[in-house]
């Protein structure tokens, strides 16, 4: 599902949640009018927001063709919602992402809504979260854009490899970018800095500009044709995953497309507290706001930062004085109110 | 319209005191209504607040009322009987219609301002809403205590109308016209919303077509339900409406029975562009490979096949046959299969194939039939359909 469905989708949903609920000071609530039901009304929005049924008398002056006189209940007619349309429509909540996804991959996507929008959303985008990516491949078929679906260029063949193969070229993919992290870095691999910089734990690009950034490759399951790839990146795209796909089939002198990829971690956010796409309403929604609150607190969101060295690296590092400074005006901006959920996107 | 507005914004922005602003506000003002259904919000600002800045101006503010709207809209044109009764209302409200023959003018209008010039026509503001309307105007109370949605209307470009028609001689032959048709009381205001355009219609042409659908035996029920569910079907002529009769007979080999039968269950299909029904038709014939019998039996069991979208046709067709092992005469168990979103059915059956339970064939046990792998909530479906439980159900779905 492209990511403007998505929005489109839960844009929609929200209104329509909202707009079932009584928003207008006067009102009645439209039952299915084939059903014959009687129709019931909110008395006052700040009141009571439970529904009362309209009287008999009320209820007969509603339906006759020639109605004369105004009923009871609408004492304003022109604050009536059938005059003044739905209260809200779906261009009025704002959504937007830490982290998009390819149409054609699925998983965990965070998003924020309203004021976490402006809030939240760039703050868990400065902390440079890990994302967790289960790729899968599929030996033997080579296409345009490395899914099984594009158009297809050659056949080969893959008996010849084994999981020791595979995981060889997995660890060699691993070590060129941790050589590329200190570089992008600014620091000499062999220097004294870039033992100061491992030992604060891992090492994260600057800024989000950066190439894609790849801290771990594991192959999890092997069974010929088929493998599937854990990776743990930062600032990377759907395409690029698919493409290492593509570059370990070269390399084991064969060739590989990549049939799905799939986001299962974003920092603290994981696949058990995600909502599927049968609860992106208005209450679950609600809910899994309160539920990932705690995700977005400081010490989450200071994902660099380990305590128990800090104190140390203060003394021995002036640099560092800074980034502490830094973190610390994070924590505080990190405060305000705002809200995010996360949500699993499916395959589309 | 809006290059108008802006010079009027600009003007009033800064220079209150410039002489030429009433000749701006003027040319403003001179058009009659204006709605929109788009944009709404934008230029109803610039309009109150230009004309706050003109009450500012014109020390008027005594006569004002509370809500700017609604002082600001209070006169408007309407060609009916009733306007001793609105007159009476909009005595005090008349303010801002710069009029020559008005008696506040004289007293009122700051001497700083130019005079207007004499013998100009009658001036109006633009209204982008029915909603200060509706209190004054009987036709569109009325609407509203019958439940019709002035808001829908709206969003159809029809406001104009609306506010012209007379509630005597245009919107009551109307509703006892539909009720004599036989349409139930609290479904006037559905055929309504859904097409105003009606109004403008004359009864007796209505009557003629209705007299049209009886003569082709349609039963009374029939044409209320037709004309309850898609109301735009009466705004067709006669000739239009045989025409799309004769359509689907001569395209689908109908009897004069199964006609009556399929445009009563789906009547949107009688006002549907003949070229997509068409072209569904031929991808049905061509492209899936059924053959004309067979997509005469699908249209009998559901019309809807040719509501639904070209894509969704076949990308559910292609899922059925070539993924889950569907022939032909399967599908035609149960069509209302291409209706389904093509996602909801690839996510059901690959969970029942991670079970094992994939089983389409009605000779074999544990079969499941398509009805019953795409109806139903989650919770129904995993319970009953795989027999599980919902939580496997959505841990599975986390993982494709």
């Amino acid at each position: 599902m492209p990511e403007k469905v998505l929005r489109q989708k839960i844009q929609a949903n929200l209104a329509r949640d909202l707009n079932a609920l009584p928003c207008y000071k006067y009102e009645r609530v439209k039952k299915k009018s084939t059903e014959y039901q009687t129709k019931e009304y909110s008395d006052d929005l700040n009141e009571s927001f439970q529904l009362q049924p309209a009287t008999e008398e009320g209820h007969s002056s509603y339906f006759t063709p020639t109605v004369t006189t105004l009923p009871s209940v609408c004492e304003d007619i022109s604050e009536h919602r059938l005059v003044l349309g739905d209260r809200y429509l779906p261009e009025d909540f704002r959504i937007s992402y830490v982290a998009g996804l390819h149409h054609k991959s699925s998983g965990i996507v965070v998003c924020g809504i309203g004021s976490a929008t402006r809030n939240k959303v760039p703050l868990l985008k400065s902390a440079q979260f890990l994302r967790v990516y289960h790729v899968k491949g599929r030996f033997g078929y080579c296409t345009h854009d490395f899914s099984p679906d594009g158009p297809l260029i050659e056949r080969t063949t893959f008996h010849h490899i084994n999981k020791v193969l595979v995981d060889k070229v997995c660890a060699s993919i691993q070590a060129n970018h941790q050589k590329q992290l200190f570089e992008y870095a600014g620091v000499h691999p062999q220097s004294n800095e870039a033992y100061q910089m491992a030992c604060r734990g891992l090492v994260r690009p600057d800024t989000s500009d950066t190439p894609p950034m790849i801290y771990g490759v594991k192959c999890i399951h092997f069974d010929l044709p088929d493998i599937t790839l854990e990776i743990h990146a930062i600032n990377e795209e759907s395409v690029y995953l698919s493409k290492i796909i593509h570059d370990l089939g070269l390399r084991l002198k064969s060739s590989a497309v990549c049939p799905q990829v799939r986001r299962i971690r974003h920092g603290h956010f994981t696949v058990e507290s995600a909502l599927l796409r049968k609860d992106w309403k208005l209450e679950s929604i609600l809910d899994n706001i309160k539920l990932c609150e705690e995700y977005t607190k400081p010490d989450k969101l200071v994902s660099d930062f380990n305590i128990e060295q800090s104190s140390d690296d203060v003394k021995l590092l002036p640099q560092s004085f800074s980034s502490e400074i830094s973190q610390k005006s994070l924590i505080e901006k990190c405060d305000l109110e705002s809200h995010t959920l996360q949500k699993v996107n499916n395959l589309s | 319209m809006s290059s108008n507005v802006k010079t009027a914004e600009d003007t009033t922005n800064g220079t209150l005191k410039n002489s030429g602003i009433l000749g701006t506000i003027n040319v403003i003002w001179e058009q009659p209504f204006i709605f929109k259904g788009k944009g709404i919000n934008q230029h109803n600002l610039k309009v109150t607040t230009l004309i706050q800045t003109f009450q500012r101006l014109s020390s008027y503010q005594e006569h004002q009322g509370q809500n700017d709207l609604i002082t600001s809209s209070s006169e408007y044109s309407i060609s009916t009987e009733d306007e001793d009764q609105r007159n009476d209302m909009n005595q005090e409200n008349k303010l801002i219609s710069i009029q020559d023959q008005h008696p506040m003018q004289d007293t009122s209008i700051d001497l700083d301002f130019p005079s207007i010039p004499r013998g100009q026509k009658k001036i109006y503001e633009p209204i982008y809403h029915l909603a200060p309307l509706v209190k004054e105007s009987l036709v569109l109370s009325n609407l509203v205590m019958l439940g019709v949605s002035l808001a829908e209307i709206e969003k159809q470009g029809a406001a104009d109308m609306l506010v012209q028609l007379n509630f005597e001689n245009d919107v009551q032959p109307l509703l006892l016209f539909l009720k004599e048709i036989g349409v139930a009381d609290a479904d006037l205001c559905r055929v309504i919303t859904k097409n105003p355009f009606l109004f403008k219609a004359e009864i007796t042409d209505l009557k003629v077509r209705i007299n049209y659908l009886r003569s082709k035996r349609f039963s009374k029920d029939n044409i209320a339900s037709i004309v309850t569910r898609n109301s735009k079907a009466l705004s067709l002529t006669v000739e239009q409406l045989d025409g799309q009769l004769g359509f689907y007979q001569k395209q689908f080999k109908l009897s004069g029975s199964e006609v009556r039968q399929s445009m009563t269950k789906c009547p949107k299909l009688i006002t549907q562009k003949r070229f997509r029904v068409q072209a569904i038709k031929e991808d049905l014939l061509d492209i899936l490979g059924f053959t004309q019998s067979e997509v005469k039996k699908m249209f009998m069991l559901s019309p809807n096949i040719l509501l639904t979208h070209i894509k969704q046709l076949s990308a559910n067709f292609d899922y059925l046959h070539n993924v889950m092992g569907l022939s032909h005469k399967d599908v035609l168990m149960w069509p209302q299969i291409f209706q389904t979103i093509t996602d909801r059915l690839k996510r059901r059956h690959q969970f029942l194939a991670s079970l094992g339970r994939d089983q389409y064939d009605p000779k074999k046990e544990n079969f499941v039939s398509l009805h019953d792998l795409v109806s139903g909530t989650d919770k129904f479906f995993s319970e009953n359909v795989a027999k599980t439980t919902i939580e496997l159900h959505d841990n599975f779905i986390k993982t494709l």
